[in-house]
């Protein structure tokens, strides 16, 4: 049982590093952990988990529909295991959902705030009653052991409900499938002409009946070789070959939609969009098609797998594109999902797997009797040297291996995480240029927002000629300088301190002790001298000047708070002094008066 | 160097931080487990849980253990742990790497007692490496991690309370601040993995000992002779 463990421990390491990105992601917010913006609001989490989680669940129903509507009994063997994937992939599709939604608390809203017009509504509504189905179809695996009087009687109650919950189940299955192809019927400007198709219900809906046939495969394929149980050959052929004529029926009509439409051109332009499209209809029917339909290939488990494995990686693709990928040409973004929504997304997949293990490893899941616990004993009972856990019971020693992976896993993800994944989402740079020079000038600090019409004359004489009323004196001798030569930014702080100027101006002299007196604390701004002990010109008495430390001057304030800073104040109190009728000093339109023109960014020099 | 340090107080450190937190928890976790696991196996499951707390309090004051004919190893051992504990936590650098990095610190402790914290640390780690390797029984139950762990603390310790006093210091800063940064991270990184966790474990020690009590000794064995099984697995 080597695979078991390895596969179980590799699960675990995801679950551990895609917690500590969901806790980041649910504590700093979608733009600190996700690369979503206002023009791709839908990502990697809305196509892989949601549209793509829907239809891998989609061999509950078509299982179901087989076993209990068309009576094919041979099939009644993976109906259990269909139906828990089902359930499973429908619980990771709202958990996705929930780390995909900004205001997570509000996924209620549907239920009460009724939007019968809207596809998403309709979506939201058939996902939460078939989970509510499936739970209902899958509750007599985990009922029956159970020797509670109650829990048996629920037990037959829900044995004997199983027809109608199927057809319930069948039902809601129809509806959403397809209805989540009718969400991208109202963005014909933004899908790519070749996924773009009034036919795009239909062809979810017999996407979402191959796939199921393919995942079905896929995890019977897969449990039996982490279980090292026999393969259902037989069963999975019979599956296979009406695989391959679901395929080819996708793969028939969405070649005529294509053509009906006139887009055959665009099929073989050799752009980005028409090969990928050309990729996915092989990967996802084509070629899984040609395979399924060879009798040797279909006989094998090895062939199996591949077709089954082409075509479930196909059809996500297929999910991705229509979700996201293949908007690209349109909108022009350039989305690329980070690397923590993909691991979100693979951690809520390994969470789902790990209690599909757990349900086979507890129920009676393959109708051949709990999984036999001797076979994955993962050690004795006795101290462990990996863990440093004396165990009392062989299991928790799988515990404790499997738990070490999801240490190492999140620990992997916390270093790895930028660091404005960390704080909050860091404000982007925006240098300011500095105004012209004259009696009259215009005040533009980032050339793209509000401009001031400033009369730089009239304030010089109602200072009296003093420059330094309003200005710093950053250097000897300078008379005025310049607001944006210290506030360098529109928001952000500037650091105006240059350290090397300093150590070439003082080496000759007193030293590192002339600002750092005392050499046993901390080589720091907050224990060091301050600047104005040393530029006692710097801000002259009089000036209009506050800043809010004074005795710190190294970082300057953003070019905006700064402005601000100093007109508001004037303002402000000279205008308490006047006649409040006669005057608006005090009011942001009397200088933002949205008249003056703003500087055309590409020509500064024009105005 | 300086792009060295940068990934020890960056990535690295994250990285050991959450070793050490996470990996401790877990510790915690399986503790718990067993413990409950243990717990449905033994026929007397009454525990006196507030007599069983208080004597693990009871053991951690060091008075009690003055009188033993080892006293002076309680003594270096009560210098050792006060500075290792507080030092780290409440050194005034220290909390403001933790505000810069999460926007939040708490108290420091005054510049001095961490000094002295320090020095006591380093000094008594030496000696409890001495006295070790002096008398034959602790060589005997010693083990590789007992003899690494105290210099690799002492390093730590050292190196941190040379960075403190540039004066002092006879190294270079960036050297000095590298070995600082890395000893460090590498002692968050095997806290989980070596005895070091038995800080957190410590709660845990008198329960489990308690219910070892009541396990009958080679029961195991016992049933397996009863049912036949011998050389089978259980």
């Amino acid at each position: 049982m080597k695979r078991l463990l390895a596969f179980k421990s590799a699960l675990w390491f995801v679950v551990g590093a895609a917690a500590v990105i969901a806790t980041l992601r649910f504590w700093n917010g979608l733009g600190a952990t996700t690369a979503l913006t206002d023009l791709t609001p839908w990502g990697f989490w809305i196509g892989f988990d949601v549209t793509g989680g829907v239809a891998l669940a989609a061999g509950g129903f078509v299982t179901a529909f087989a076993v209990y509507v068309l009576h094919l009994d041979r099939y009644h063997a993976i109906v259990r295991p269909a139906v828990l994937t089902a359930f499973l992939g429908y619980l990771a599709v709202v958990v996705a959902l929930l780390f995909d939604l900004g205001l997570p608390w509000n996924i209620w809203h549907m239920i009460i705030f009724w939007n019968p017009k809207s596809p998403l509504f309709e979506v939201g509504w058939c996902v939460m009653l078939y989970t509510a189905v499936l739970s209902l179809e899958f509750g007599p695996v985990v009922l029956e052991p159970s020797r509670h009087p109650t829990l048996q009687k629920l037990y037959r109650l829900l044995k004997k409900a199983t027809i109608p919950l199927v057809i319930l189940g069948i039902m809601l299955s129809t509806l959403h499938q397809s209805s989540l192809g009718s969400l991208f019927l109202i963005m014909p400007h933004r899908l790519h002409p070749l996924w773009y198709t009034p036919m795009l219900p239909v062809l979810f809906f017999i996407s979402a009946i191959g796939l199921a046939l393919m995942m079905v495969t896929t995890e019977s394929l897969v449990s039996s070789y982490l279980y090292e149980l026999e393969p259902e050959t037989e069963l999975l052929q019979g599956l296979g070959k009406v695989g391959a004529w679901v395929l080819s029926s996708y793969a028939l009509v969405k070649l005529v939609d294509v053509a009906l439409r006139g887009r055959l051109d665009q099929l073989f332009a050799g752009t980005f969009s028409s090969n990928l499209f050309v990729a996915e209809m092989l990967v996802s029917a084509i070629i899984p098609a040609a395979l399924l339909f060879i009798p040797a290939i279909r006989k094998k488990p090895s062939g199996l797998a591949v077709a089954a494995f082409l075509a479930v990686g196909g059809f996500v693709l297929n999910r991705l594109n229509v979700s996201g990928i293949a908007t690209i040409e349109s909108t022009g973004t350039r989305y690329v999902p980070s690397w923590m929504e993909v691991v979100v997304s693979l951690g809520v997949v390994a969470g789902a797997a790990l209690v599909y293990f757990f349900v086979a490893e507890h129920f009676n899941l393959f109708h051949v009797g709990r999984i036999d616990k001797e076979r994955f004993r993962y050690q004795l009972p006795g101290f462990d040297p990996r863990s440093g856990v004396i165990n009392a019971d062989p299991y928790t020693g799988g515990f404790a291996s499997y738990s070490i992976m999801a240490v190492l896993g999140g620990a992997l993800a916390l270093a790895l995480v930028p660091a404005s994944a960390l704080g909050e989402t860091p404000i982007p740079p925006r240098p300011v240029t500095a105004p012209g020079f004259g009696e009259e000038i215009i005040i533009d600090g980032d050339r793209a927002a509000e401009a001031v019409l400033f009369n730089h004359q009239e304030h010089v004489d109602m200072e009296d000629g003093n420059c330094a009323s309003c200005h710093h004196l950053l250097r000897p001798r300078e008379q005025a300088t310049g607001c944006s030569r210290c506030h360098r930014d529109m928001n952000l702080k500037t650091s105006i301190f240059d350290h090397t100027l300093h150590i070439a101006r003082l080496k000759k002299g007193p030293g590192c002790v002339a600002c750092h007196s005392d050499i046993d604390r901390p080589k720091d701004l907050a224990h060091s001298k301050p600047c104005l002990e040393c530029h006692t010109g710097m801000i002259p008495e009089g000036a209009a000047i506050r800043p809010r430390d004074r005795s710190r001057l190294a970082l300057a304030p953003g070019y905006t708070t700064a402005m601000h800073g100093l007109c508001i104040g004037c303002h402000e109190k000279v205008s308490k002094d006047m006649d409040s009728k006669v005057n608006r000093l005090d009011q942001c339109a009397t200088c933002h008066t949205g008249k003056e023109r703003a500087l055309d960014p590409m020509n500064p020099d024009v105005r | 160097m300086d792009a060295l340090i940068e990934f020890g107080r960056g990535p690295l450190f994250r990285f050991a931080v959450a070793i050490a937190l996470l990996g401790i928890s877990r510790h915690a976790i399986l503790s718990v487990i067993g413990f409950i696991r243990l717990r449905a196996r033994v026929g007397d499951k009454r525990l006196a849980y507030g007599a069983i707390a208080l004597n693990t309090l009871r053991r951690l004051n060091p008075l009690k253990y003055l009188v033993s004919s080892r006293w002076y190893y309680t003594v270096l051992s009560v210098a050792f742990h006060v500075g290792l504990i507080l030092v780290p936590i409440f050194y005034l650098g220290h909390i403001r790497l933790w505000r810069s990095g999460l926007g939040f610190g708490w108290p420091a402790l005054p510049g001095p007692v961490a000094d002295v914290l320090s020095l006591i640390t380093i000094v008594s780690a030496m000696l409890l490496l001495a006295a070790r390797a002096w008398w034959k029984e602790s060589r005997a139950i010693s083990k590789a991690q007992d003899w690494l762990l105290p210099p690799l603390i002492a390093i730590a310790f050292l190196s941190g309370y040379l960075l403190a006093h540039p004066a002092q210091n006879p190294f270079d800063f960036s050297i000095t601040m590298f070995v600082h940064v890395w000893v460090g991270d590498l002692l968050l990184l095997i806290t989980p993995f070596t005895k070091i966790v038995h800080c957190t474990l410590l709660p845990f020690s008198q329960l489990v000992a308690e219910m070892a009590w009541r396990m009958v000794p080679g029961a195991g064995r016992d049933a397996v002779k009863t049912l036949g099984k011998e050389g089978q697995a259980i």
